[in-house]
């Protein structure tokens, strides 16, 4: 990292809570500096990827749509009115992203079943090691979590991705902190199913 | 307490003690909740698997996530630097003499090259070469006038991976050089490399300039070197920068005035490449930094790279340059760091774990696994080390290093091989069972599923073999 971004650091460490920090992150992007905007940039990558994954099956295009998210987001960054709110309004423009590719891929496709056979393909593997080792485990598992519903995505994502809070995360989606834990905890029960009837039938 | 149940017997009953397992995971239990759900597992085989199910699941997870973390900083570093390349291109856009003014010792440099290149223009140097007389291959003529003596040396060749050409004046024929580490080059020294060779040139100040196949580059005094035409890659000293530019029309065409010729500045401790293209008209020049900043100077242009930056000049103008990162745009010289030259060897360490960190997590990780493999043997040393330092362990990583050497290891790694095969990661013993299995040529039994799990009587009798052959050839 370059000394910029030490000079932003150091803005950030003299304020008192963390929403002003981001706040004042904002504001010094929202000026042009480089620094602040590499930091915001780090910081929200994971939290966009992780929305953008539970919005798209496709790994790639979930990928693809998180740059996009971010390129337009801080090119339009002079644009936010409430500092405060940058997040949720990051959020929304990942949400267009995604549904625009999903109206695209519709309209190229036809199938929306045809997403699925992108995930198999894109995991497709040596049978040789076919046994049940951690990367297989993974694949399977971003299958499983492929299947659940979307907001039971974000919300599992924001948590393992970046291990935000539930309060955190209950800011971010705007739902309420029960909420949060009701649709982590159905989750993980979904998940912890698919994963040992997969390990049974192997 | 469950209605049902007897305080003295189980209090709770299994759905609300998996209720509480689930909880506990995020460690919101109470101290009471706590001592129940113990106490309910310690008689509950049912609930004692559930639970361990959804702590699996949950590490599991937990390793999805910090996945999804290498592939959100790899999104993070384009999108910062595609952002910052064009702000700093949208600056130059409104580029007027104001510009200029935050770069105060930019039009300094700049006399300095207009003075080395006008007498650049007068006067014609000469090239020595210290001719070998015990060899027999053809070695570049020495111009009689001019006694060797009167040049100095400002620079030298490293190392070619193939036929390398050099002339003293424009109108001269080229001369190929037989031996590379006798050839000096004193200030206006053309070097050019042919259509499948790569050089390295070494300044006198320690400055490093790569050339690409079929380049041609002309090194003047005060460390300045111009690019005819080709690609160079160059790394300045910590003590000397170097100044590099794109003469005779190759940036913009017709040929500009001398002032106005596109040069890049690489400070001490920078790095950069530059690569020229005549076609499409009008010609154009890209440059992309790497290390430290690096400063553009275009007719009344003026800019500043950092990391990652690429900015392209054509007739005078400047607008972004293509997105790739540092490590492919300067994948064309691998093959001289393959040559195993003990100066690249820092280089290749850090080559090499810079593109492991990006195998499985960019888009395009085969390019970065194949420029492992370019590396031949001098990169696979550099995944050996890797996988053998305790302190490394991401697990995706190692994976990959120890893939990638079932096919790249070589025989002298075997003893370090074999000290690895009871590694804690099922795929690692497998890829190096497999590595050593080539590698020592044998036996005839096996199977590379016997290092997936636990011990064998077979993978003991493979082992064994293995360490016997070593023996012997020691």
């Amino acid at each position: 990292m370059d000394s910029g971004s030490e000079v932003a650091s150091q803005h950030v460490a003299s304020l008192p809570t963390s929403g002003d920090a981001d706040a004042a992150l904002v504001r010094l992007a929202k000026n042009g500096d480089p620094a602040a905007q590499s930091q915001l940039i780090q910081q929200w990558s994971i939290r966009i990827l992780a929305t953008c994954r539970a919005h798209i099956r496709d790994r790639q295009a979930a990928e693809d749509a998180t740059q996009e998210t971010l390129l337009r987001g801080f090119r339009a960054i002079h644009s936010l009115q409430d500092e405060m709110s940058f997040g949720g309004w990051l959020r929304g423009i990942a949400q267009n992203v995604c549904r625009d590719w999903l109206r695209k891929q519709q309209r190229r496709d036809g199938l929306i079943h045809e997403e699925r056979c992108d995930i198999l393909t894109d995991h497709r593997h040596d049978p040789a090691e076919a046994e049940l080792n951690q990367q297989e485990k993974l694949r399977q598992l971003a299958l499983a979590i492929s299947d659940l519903p979307t907001p039971q995505q974000e919300v599992l994502n924001l948590f393992y991705f970046d291990e935000m809070s539930y309060d955190d995360i209950a800011a971010l989606l705007q739902v309420a902190r029960s909420t949060v834990n009701t649709r982590l905890a159905t989750a993980r029960e979904s998940l912890r199913k698919a994963l040992t009837t997969l390990e049974r039938e192997q | 307490m469950s209605p049902n149940q007897s305080p003295h017997s189980n209090p709770i009953d299994c759905e609300t003690a998996q209720r509480l397992i689930a909880t506990s995971l995020d460690d919101l239990l109470s101290p009471m909740a706590t001592d129940e759900l113990s106490y309910h597992l310690a008689e509950c085989a049912a609930c004692r698997g559930y639970q361990q199910a959804l702590s699996d699941t949950d590490e599991l997870l937990a390793s999805f996530g910090r996945e999804q973390q290498y592939i959100a900083n790899s999104i993070a570093e384009s999108v910062a630097a595609e952002l910052h390349s064009n702000s700093a291109v949208s600056e130059l856009a409104n580029g007027n003499a104001s510009s200029h003014q935050h770069h105060p010792t930019r039009r300094g440099s700049l006399s300095v090259l207009l003075v080395v290149a006008s007498t650049l223009m007068m006067a014609l140097v000469a090239l020595w070469i210290a001719a070998n007389p015990d060899n027999s291959t053809e070695v570049v003529n020495v111009p009689e006038a001019v006694p060797s003596e009167a040049h100095e040396t400002i620079a030298h060749i490293n190392a070619a991976t193939g036929p390398v050409f050099v002339r003293n004046d424009p109108s001269a024929d080229w001369q190929e050089v037989a031996l590379l580490e006798t050839l000096g080059c004193s200030s206006g020294t053309s070097i050019r490399t042919g259509e499948a060779s790569l050089c390295e040139v070494e300044t006198e100040s320690g400055g490093i300039v790569r050339l690409n196949r079929g380049c041609v580059v002309t090194f003047r005094e005060n460390n300045s070197v111009s690019v005819e035409s080709g690609e160079i890659y160059c790394v300045s000293s910590d003590s000397m920068p170097i100044e590099i530019c794109t003469p005779s029309g190759a940036v913009q065409s017709p040929a500009p005035a001398i002032t106005d010729m596109p040069i890049f500045c690489c400070p001490t401790s920078s790095a950069c490449s530059v690569k020229t293209e005549t076609s499409p008209t009008p010609a154009w020049a890209e440059v992309a930094c790497s290390q430290g900043t690096v400063r553009i100077a275009a007719g009344a242009n003026e800019s500043q790279l950092t990391p990652g930056m690429s900015l392209i000049v054509s007739d005078g103008e400047i607008r972004p340059g293509n997105a790739d990162d540092a490590l492919l745009k300067t994948r064309w010289y691998l093959p001289l760091l393959a040559l195993g030259r003990p100066e690249h060897k820092v280089e290749v360490d850090q080559r090499v774990n810079a593109l492991l960190s990006r195998i499985g997590f960019a888009k395009a990780s085969f390019l970065y696994e194949d420029q492992i493999r370019e590396l031949g043997e001098t990169g696979a040393w550099p995944l050996l080390h890797m996988l053998s330092d305790p302190d490394m362990k991401q697990v995706p990583q190692r994976h990959v290093a120890a893939r990638l050497l079932e096919e790249m290891a070589t025989p002298a790694m075997a003893k370090q091989l074999l000290s690895l095969i009871d590694d804690s990661e099922p795929m690692v013993r497998q890829s190096i069972a497999v590595a050593l299995h080539r590698l020592l040529d044998g036996p005839e039994m096996f199977d590379r599923t016997w290092w997936a799990g636990d011990a064998s009587p077979e993978r003991d009798r493979v082992q064994e073999f293995w360490q016997q052959k070593i023996t012997r050839r020691e």
